[in-house]
């Protein structure tokens, strides 16, 4: 928990620091009077020092009032509250593509040097490359607009349909954070594959499935487990460009907008679940760590 | 083993090769046919509708008229309230919920007309009219039309239905204004109950038009349903529902478009034009515009402060260029500052001095002998753009072209989309800059409107104290007088004066786009629509 | 031993048609890098709006982009920013990363929470952020953008290699080690850290193509590389439109110039490293 302190207030002061002006972003490109621009630099203390700034943010959020976003007067826990389940479902729907693809590919490629590994190689060395954006704009042209696969904007309404719209955006997710998932289980599992142990059970006649489970994968599990959880926490960030580019109302395209008007207290409160996030998913993966290797115990992971 | 992986590959890229020589660019450039012929409104729909998607270049942030803050605010305040007065499609003053009169040159009177109701039933009454001015100038709500009422002495309710303001001096820009933002009637008990929640995602508003809000979500859009007890019975808004969201990506935008998935927009640059004009779903119909895309000179302390680098400048700019690659062919060549398309009133007059004014035309030799001349050859000069919008984008790079074909170099100060604002209001931004492009439009249909923010001392975006005494007397004399055609010629004089003096300089004037989907039609193709209810002729064609 | 020249050599020779295509494409990018600017044959920074989007045409081998530009010379002319920033953000993170990791696992107890926690802080940051602050310190420049680039890598790396390096500091060998008053140092240079370098590698190839994305991002919003200087990951930002409406070459061909470095770089990076492991055994 401490961290979610620290964080909030390294955040706070990046803000801070950041050029840029809130109240710009409210005058539409018409210069505010000056008299508007003092009411609100008032109102949400913008005049004052940073600490006193931080201090006000920080008592607001311990009552559970996380504040009122600049730009839209509205509350930010309702902000975020009807924002967060398009990016969960997005992100759980890319999430389970990475976990497929991502490890289903290392795997295959780890354990059969040759033309497979060549072409895993170089499709994740592809899928590293392409922008996000670039990967949304061909999705929609082909998908969206070419054959009518699938929808080319929105959320949809309905669990069936929310499937539907997520597809693509899922897709366009999901297609650059697969590499390095892939990738970081072809060299675990490469290198699991060339311990002793691993060779001692081949020559000793040991079936190739019990083989890759127990040995090859189970102790390769580690650093799996790590990119997997990793890359699956940060997907909020990443998904700003895929939110916008299909017009998803999501947490991360919004967390973009609200730091580049310096929408202070909208930045916070999602870095605040960005934050959640990723102790639930150290959680987890804490978890994890224990039930596959025994002999990394529990009481090594910090909170 | 390795030998077929690496066959793959060759033949992987080979692939990618053909595909890319393909789809390759345009042949050689064209000129693009010049468009003539802008229609200020579309055939009236004839049959109703159930629901209707319309989109905006992003998500509305605010339903309270007294902070002027965009287009995508504008298009759904215009779709759902009313202001005193209203502009026509073709910019001409018409009466709104009110009819006005000037029983003398310092007194406005208006009367509100028979029946104007609000849509929970209660009538327009005064003092809602007077609520909803004074709110304007309310220092502790922030509003950003303060300033159009600085001539104004005092506003009240004379009777039930009456409202006076007096003025400290003849003010004729302000019927203007009140048939835009600042003059938009909202129910005094209603926004009093809502309290600062007003016109925000927590709360809700009360106006009188012909659709009514339903519900507003953001991120997801604001919601307009039909409403049937409208007080004009000589409207029949034909729509059961529109749906206003905000699609900042121009690919989900032309995606949906083509495929139906949204109806209609108003195009604000878009650069899929072609694409649309020639797809079977979409009709892309070009208004008169009200908007005028500009660079705007910052310091008149640096190179660009001596006028013949001004006016060397704008002869090097490459126009068409621009008309053709950042608009599509939508925008026109200039010859003011404003858009030709803001002429509305004293129409003959305007145009018969618009028509006698040069087009802004390019002349390359004459623009690097001025250059010479002012001994600026080999000075820089620092503009500030972003990458993110195509149409900053692109005027930048004309800038760049004509600067270094006449000798001038140039430096780039380069901001995020979201901080381009920054140039416009924060003094530390520009510091340094000797100017940026910008789309800049007006509150209604006066070219003067434009002209006095740039122009006049104290203008809001007169940035390095421009003062040309002459410009300045003629808008000053301007709004005080009250014969529209007089105004009109004085105003012209303004305008022909800028043009020599270039303190912001003319790039293009852009047409308004209308998209529509195909069997759809009705709604306003001019500029007026972010003022006046632009979908109470909306519906499916015949 | 053979002299070290044709060790190398032979080296490439062993990994195969693909390793030395890779190769070849390394070569012929860093040359670029080098030479570009001298080597392009018109001005890469000279907009023509009425050239705008002019497909293959006279000596304009691929076209002009949406500023009217030559794409080639503007190819030519930005290999170096595009290489350089990825490369320097992989130097700094990727060894920094790893020092942190295995410290941390090495150490455990406070040192190890002491590292989670800052790195975890790091990780909650949005690049954006780190982005902008950069920007704000040091200017707008491919400094900042490498420094905010190799602050958001380096939680990643040290992340895997954490947990990596806790399962490799319980086996064995290194409780044998210690046993044996080999200091901590020596048995993480010589023993820990070679047995997680698979990881380490993969890592690193990857981030290459990763950075090179992330720095057309940042560049594009102003916070990088700024315009007019020419980059491949920005003149797909830039050309994007082109894309939408049926001129994609500018944006495809600086996109397949990233996708062939970057493959090279993977396929190469990886197939020498597992010569090199091979020949070490």
């Amino acid at each position: 928990m401490a961290s979610l302190f620290i964080a909030s207030f390294v955040i706070f002061a990046a803000l801070y620091l950041a050029p840029g002006n809130p109240v710009a972003a409210l005058s539409g490109g018409r210069p505010l009077p000056p008299g508007s621009i003092r009411v609100l630099d008032q109102r949400y203390h913008l005049n004052e020092p940073f600490l006193a700034q931080y201090w006000y943010w920080l008592d607001n959020a311990l009552h559970g009032n996380l504040g009122i976003s600049i730009t839209l007067r509205e509350n930010v826990s309702t902000l975020i509250a009807s924002r967060i389940w398009t990016t969960a479902g997005l992100v759980l729907y890319a999430s389970v593509i990475i976990v497929v693809l991502g490890v289903g590919a290392g795997i295959a490629s780890g354990l059969r040097p040759g033309r497979l590994d060549t072409s895993t190689l170089v499709v994740t060395a592809i899928s590293a490359a392409i922008p996000a954006f670039v990967a949304a704009i061909g999705l929609i042209v082909v998908f969206a607009v070419k054959l009518r696969w699938f929808p080319a904007l929105g959320n949809g309404t309905g669990f069936l349909s929310n499937i539907r719209h997520f597809t693509l955006p899922a897709v366009a997710l999901a297609v650059a954070s697969l590499a390095i998932v892939a990738r970081v289980t072809r060299a675990a599992v490469r290198e699991e594959s060339d311990r002793e142990h691993v060779q001692t059970a081949v020559s000793r006649g040991i079936p190739a499935r019990h083989v890759i489970w127990r040995h090859i994968v189970r102790n390769a599990a580690i650093p799996i487990t790590t990119i997997t959880g990793i890359t699956i926490a940060s997907l909020i960030a990443v998904a700003a460009v895929v939110e916008t580019a299909f017009s998803l109302n999501g947490l991360g395209a919004y967390l973009v907008q609200a730091a580049q008007s310096k929408d202070i207290a909208v930045v916070q409160g999602i870095s605040l679940v960005l934050v959640t996030a990723f102790v639930v998913v150290n959680l987890l993966m804490d978890v994890l760590y224990a039930a596959l290797d025994p002999r990394v115990t529990l009481g090594s992971q910090p909170r | 083993m390795s030998r077929k992986s690496n066959r793959w590959i060759v033949v992987a890229v080979t692939a990618a090769c053909a595909v890319a020589a393909a789809a390759c660019g345009r042949p050689a450039p064209e000129a693009v046919p010049p468009v003539s012929g802008l229609a200020a409104i579309t055939p009236p729909g004839v049959r109703p509708v159930s629901s209707v998607v319309w989109a905006t270049n992003r998500d509305v942030i605010s339903l309270d008229p007294i902070f002027g803050l965009g287009y995508p605010e504008y298009t759904a305040e215009s779709l759902m309230c009313e202001s005193l007065l209203r502009q026509a499609p073709d910019g001409s003053l018409e009466p709104g919920l009110a009819t006005v009169s000037n029983p003398s040159p310092t007194r406005l009177v208006l009367t509100l007309r028979p029946g104007v109701r609000f849509w929970d039933g209660h009538s327009v009454t005064s003092a809602d009219v007077v609520y909803s001015l004074d709110r304007n100038t309310n220092q502790t709500l922030g509003g950003s039309y303060g300033w159009v009422f600085n001539r104004v002495a005092s506003i009240t309710a004379t009777s039930q239905d009456q409202v006076a303001i007096t003025l400290k001096q003849p003010d004729y820009w302000l019927e203007n204004e009140l048939s835009s933002a600042p003059g938009i009637v909202i129910e005094k008990s209603f926004a009093e109950k809502q309290g600062k929640n007003y016109g925000t995602p927590a709360g809700s508003i009360m106006c009188t038009g012909a659709y009514m809000l339903k519900s507003w979500t953001p991120g997801v859009g604001v919601v307009a349903v039909r409403n049937p007890h409208y007080w004009n019975p000589s409207v029949h808004p034909l729509v059961g529902q529109i749906t206003i969201k905000g699609v900042p990506s121009i690919a989900s935008l032309t995606a949906g478009l083509l495929t139906g998935a949204i109806q209609g927009d108003y195009g604000v640059g878009v650069p899929t034009l072609n694409q649309l004009r020639h797809s079977g779903t979409v009709r892309v119909y070009l208004g008169p515009g009200w908007s005028s895309d500009v660079f705007v000179v910052t310091s008149l302390k640096g190179v660009l402060g001596d006028v013949r680098v001004r006016r060397a400048l704008s002869l090097a700019l490459n126009r068409q260029g621009i008309i053709n690659s950042v608009y599509q062919g939508a925008a026109q060549l200039p010859r003011w500052l404003s858009n030709p398309g803001t002429f509305g009133y004293g129409t003959p007059v305007f145009a018969g001095a618009y028509n006698s004014s040069p087009v802004l035309t390019q002349n390359i030799a004459e623009a690097r002998k001025l250059v010479k001349q002012a001994g600026a050859t080999g000075k820089t000069i620092t503009i500030g753009t972003t990458s993110q919008l195509a149409v900053y984008a692109g005027d930048t790079a004309a800038y760049e072209a004509a600067a270094q074909a006449i000798g001038l170099k140039v430096a780039l100060r380069s901001v995020p989309a979201q901080n381009y604002i920054d140039f416009i209001v924060s003094p530390k931004a520009r510091a340094g800059l000797d100017g940026f492009p910008v789309v800049d439009y007006g509150d209604d249909a006066d070219p003067a409107d434009l002209l006095a923010q740039a122009v006049l001392p104290g203008g809001l975006q007169n940035y390095d104290n421009f003062n040309d005494p002459a410009i300045t007397a003629a808008l000053e004399q301007a709004r005080s007088m009250s014969n529209p055609d007089q105004r009109a010629a004085l105003v012209a004089r303004a305008e022909r004066l800028t043009a020599q003096q270039l303190p912001w300089i003319p790039d293009v004037q852009p047409d308004t786009v209308l998209l529509l989907g195909k069997g759809l039609t009705g709604a306003i193709s001019s500029s007026a629509y972010l003022y006046s209810p632009w979908a109470n002729s909306l519906g499916r064609a015949g | 031993m053979a002299p070290a020249p044709s060790r190398g050599l032979a080296l490439l020779r062993a990994t195969g048609p693909a390793g030395i295509a890779s190769a070849i494409v390394l070569v012929v990018a860093a040359f670029a890098a080098v030479f570009g600017p001298l080597l392009a044959p018109y001005d890469p920074n000279l907009p023509n709006l009425s050239l705008a989007w002019v497909g293959p045409v006279g000596g304009h081998l691929l076209g002009y982009d949406f500023e009217g530009r030559d794409v080639l010379s503007r190819l030519l002319a930005g290999a170096q920013t595009t290489m350089l920033g990825p490369l320097a953000a992989v130097v700094i993170s990727v060894p920094a990363g790893t020092l942190l990791a295995v410290t941390a696992a090495w150490r455990r107890g406070a040192s190890d929470a002491v590292i989670s926690s800052s790195l975890n802080i790091l990780f909650t940051f949005p690049a954006i952020l780190l982005a902008l602050l950069a920007a704000a310190v040091f200017g707008a420049s491919l400094v900042a953008a490498v420094l905010a680039l190799s602050a958001a890598y380096t939680p990643y790396v040290a992340r895997v290699l954490r947990g990596a390096a806790l399962k490799e500091r319980t086996q064995a060998y290194v409780a044998a080690l210690e046993v044996q008053g080999a200091p901590a140092t020596s048995v993480c240079l010589r023993h820990l850290i070679p047995n997680i370098a698979p990881l380490i590698v993969a890592q690193a190839t990857i981030l290459f193509g990763y950075a090179m994305v992330d720095l057309a991002a940042i560049s594009f919003l102003g916070l990088g590389v700024q315009p007019p200087t020419a980059n491949w990951g920005v003149m797909i930002s830039e050309n994007q439109a082109g894309l939408l409406q049926g001129y994609p070459l500018p944006a495809l061909a600086a996109g397949a110039c990233i996708v062939l470095v970057v493959i090279a770089v993977n396929v190469l990076g990886e197939r020498l490293f597992e010569q090199a492991r091979v020949a070490r055994r």
